[in-house]
């Protein structure tokens, strides 16, 4: 049975932690909810812009054809994987389940994957399981813009154009309102232009294939940023959750604490009095007659 | 003798347990000297004179029930102390404290008899040699190995397996070792010295076996005495020249009868009430319980704690007297865990490099580091989950789990519970199982398959099945 000490000790070291854990709870869900505007902001241009990219590339057809961006290589050599991580833990199971759905990806495709990470969790699981890293982003801040994800789109594309990749998928976690977002690994490069159900003519200025060429870096980019953007605001939220379970852990514990201690203190009273007064009854004689 | 001075007295204060007899003025009997109260229409009581009083009075302890006892009753002083049978006319026995067959196969047949009071051996006749003996059970040859010859503890509160574990190595060691031992039920349940005779005879060992009881039907004075008839006989097969088993099971029953005389005798209750002569009883019990150059006493005791509390004065006393302590943990037999040896509370004297090996000892102590670390993460992991823990520390957790699974062990005698054949498992495979998970050589194992296992090739065995 541990002593009262002990168990003061142990009260006010979970406490503690508790105070800890309800702090970033807070700060996670102010952060979460600044995120989730920027995401909800974002959100409408990146997928428009996207399939302003497939209509383009369906305008274009003649010259898309030759271009591997579009079409692929034919075969698959080695396939880059972008994985977007949080760069601190204590956000519950957000960077072991993108990691891991990252990872399973990676063992069912058919080539083998080198990993372009974002994210210093992501990165050391990786250098950990031995895995090969041909880039590495970590340690972005939460404020960064469009532009800071120009070296990302750099490395991706430069690579995809040297035939370093032959495919780039991108892991990420998508952002949903109050609860776990389900990781995602989707296909960016090649685009494969799909038709749409109701083809609308659009007339573009300048050609379609000059507009092609200027603006797959920019959307590529914009891609990444919006994966970017939703992690991070997955990341704060996942936290937000962890943290509240963390603090419900906490103060569980220090309730059944406080029970022990009382216990403890409660029996240390009675059998002090139970002493005190064993020795006093000795003492007055009272105890054995006829001594 | 003169005539007139008759070694006679009369009762004059019965309370409860506790007798007061008035002798005459010439011949009062001595302390510890058997008095035999003679009740009509009863069969004799034998007291123990505890304490003379003035008016050549002395205070007894009864080693009987007192009922239809009266004042005025005539008492007689056998001029010695209490007595037992010893030597080989014992073994195949099951006797009471005063020495007196209760197997129901007619009077022990021994030509010697031996006073229950003795002095331990001396100082010089001490045996100092250290060498290991071996138990079978894992957690217990791992952490707290057991001295041939030494005084072994096993503590443990209500119901954690205190007697299953004593039985258990009664098992493994007593019907393997050859040679005697002695058995002592203080204030148990009758029902298990029952069922220890019957074992001990399918087991066909009887006839190296002496059992002594003074179980929990039994008057205080009884329990506060059996230990000592027990120990006498030891003694005697030890005077002998040979390496006897003692058995005692529980010696905080023996603290328990002492604390309920003690106050009848007119003591001052001392700390919770104990009496305060606790340490002085208890010293002359265990400090007879030693080897000497001639022959050696290997004894096993279990010690009830009290609410689970250590830091109680009885087994603490008992603590400071043992070569190696063995605690059971509440915690531990909860998560099914057995035997519930908590590996990071027990410990041994001869858990040394030089005594057990290298091998054995790092083995040991880096098992206590990774249990001891998982304990410190115990909080992380409760507040904030695995998820949280470095990868380092997750593969410590997931070893520290495995530890702790390996350190249980189906037993022989509890076989019939779990529906498991015990094991027995020597020293050096015990040490290479451990050595085999800290080392990692069995990270890729389930935990669920080092559970209730005996070597580390079991593990494997059952990992491959599930």
């Amino acid at each position: 049975m541990a002593t009262l000490r002990e168990i003061k000790g142990h009260i006010s070291s979970v406490g503690s932690i508790a105070q800890v854990t309800r702090a970033m709870e807070l700060i996670s869900a102010a952060r979460a909810q600044r995120l989730s505007e920027r995401v909800e902001r974002a959100r409408p241009f990146a997928v428009k812009s996207w399939e302003v990219l497939n209509h383009l590339a369906i305008a274009a057809q003649e010259q898309v054809q030759q271009d591997p961006l579009f079409c692929g290589y034919g075969q698959t050599n080695t396939i880059g994987t972008i994985l977007i991580t949080s760069n601190r833990g204590m956000a519950g199971a957000y960077n072991q389940n993108i990691i891991e759905s990252a990872l399973e990806n990676a063992t069912s495709a058919a080539a083998a994957t080198e990993f372009i990470t974002i994210g210093r969790e992501g990165r050391e699981a990786l250098l950990r399981g031995g895995h090969s890293i041909h880039a590495d982003f970590s340690n972005l801040a939460d404020t960064t813009e469009v532009s800071g994800m120009s070296p990302v789109a750099r490395v991706v594309l430069d690579g995809f154009r040297d035939q370093v990749f032959s495919q780039v998928k991108i892991a990420y976690t998508p952002f949903e309102q109050g609860r776990l977002g389900q990781p995602v690994v989707r296909q960016l490069l090649p685009i494969c232009p799909e038709t749409p159900a109701q083809a609308r003519q659009y007339i573009y200025e300048p050609a379609p294939s000059e507009l092609l060429i200027a603006l797959v870096p920019r959307l590529v980019r914009f891609q990444i940023y919006q994966a970017f953007l939703e992690s991070l605001a997955a990341e704060n939220m996942s936290r937000r959750l962890a943290m509240h379970e963390a603090t419900r852990n906490a103060q569980d514990i220090m309730e059944h604490l406080k029970i022990t201690y009382n216990k403890v203190r409660q029996q240390t009273i009675t059998s002090e009095i139970t002493d005190i007064l064993g020795a006093q009854t000795a003492l007055d004689g009272r105890g054995r007659q006829g001594v | 003798m003169t005539m007139e001075a008759k070694p006679t007295g009369r009762v004059i204060q019965i309370t409860g347990p506790v007798i007061d007899i008035e002798f005459h003025a010439d011949h009062v009997p001595a302390v510890y000297n058997a008095v035999k109260v003679v009740v009509p229409g009863q069969a004799d009581l034998i007291v123990e004179v505890q304490q003379q009083l003035p008016n050549h009075a002395v205070r007894c302890i009864a080693m009987g029930p007192t009922e239809g006892l009266r004042r005025g009753l005539s008492a007689v002083d056998l001029g010695k102390p209490i007595t037992v049978p010893v030597g080989e006319g014992v073994l195949g026995r099951a006797m009471n404290v005063l020495g007196e067959p209760i197997d129901g196969l007619g009077p022990i047949e021994s030509d010697k008899r031996w006073p229950i009071h003795r002095s331990p051996p001396q100082f010089g006749q001490q045996a100092t040699e250290i060498e290991v003996f071996e138990t079978g059970l894992k957690a217990l040859d791992l952490i707290s190995p057991f001295p041939r010859g030494g005084k072994v503890g096993i503590f443990g509160g209500a119901g954690v397996g205190k007697t299953v574990v004593i039985y258990e190595l009664i098992r493994n060691i007593a019907y393997e070792h050859g040679g005697y031992s002695v058995f002592c039920g203080v204030g148990e349940r009758s029902r298990e010295g029952n069922e220890l005779w019957n074992d001990v005879r399918e087991a066909g060992v009887l006839d190296k076996t002496t059992l002594v009881f003074g179980q929990m039907n039994e008057p205080p004075g009884v329990r506060a005495r059996v230990a000592l008839s027990a120990l006498s006989i030891a003694e005697s097969f030890r005077d002998q020249g040979m390496d006897i088993l003692l058995f005692i099971d529980n010696i905080y029953r023996f603290v328990l009868a002492g604390m309920e005389v003690s106050a009848l005798m007119g003591r001052m209750p001392s700390a919770v009430g104990y009496q305060p002569t606790l340490a002085a009883e208890l010293g002359a019990l265990q400090e007879r319980i030693t080897s000497t150059l001639s022959g050696s006493i290997t004894s096993v005791q279990a010690v009830y704690v009290p609410a689970d509390d250590y830091s109680d004065p009885a087994p603490a006393t008992v603590f400071a007297h043992l070569d190696a302590t063995i605690a059971l943990e509440r915690t531990i037999a909860e998560l099914g865990l057995y035997p519930a040896v908590d590996p990071l509370a027990s410990s041994s004297r001869i858990l040394d490099p030089s005594i057990v090996g290298e091998e054995h000892y790092r083995t040991a102590r880096e098992v206590q580091s990774v249990l001891q670390r998982y304990r410190d993460l115990q909080d992380i992991i409760a507040i904030l989950g695995m998820q949280e823990l470095s990868a380092d520390d997750r593969l410590l957790v997931a070893r520290a789990r495995k530890i702790q699974r390996f350190l249980s062990q189906p037993m022989f005698v509890a076989s019939s519970f779990t529906h498991r054949a015990g094991r027995y498992v020597p020293i050096a495979e015990t040490v290479r199982g451990f050595r085999a998970i800290l080392d990692g050589q069995v990270d890729h194992f389930h935990e669920q398959a080092f559970y209730m296992q005996g070597t580390i090739d079991d593990v494997s065995a059952a990992a491959r099945q599930m």
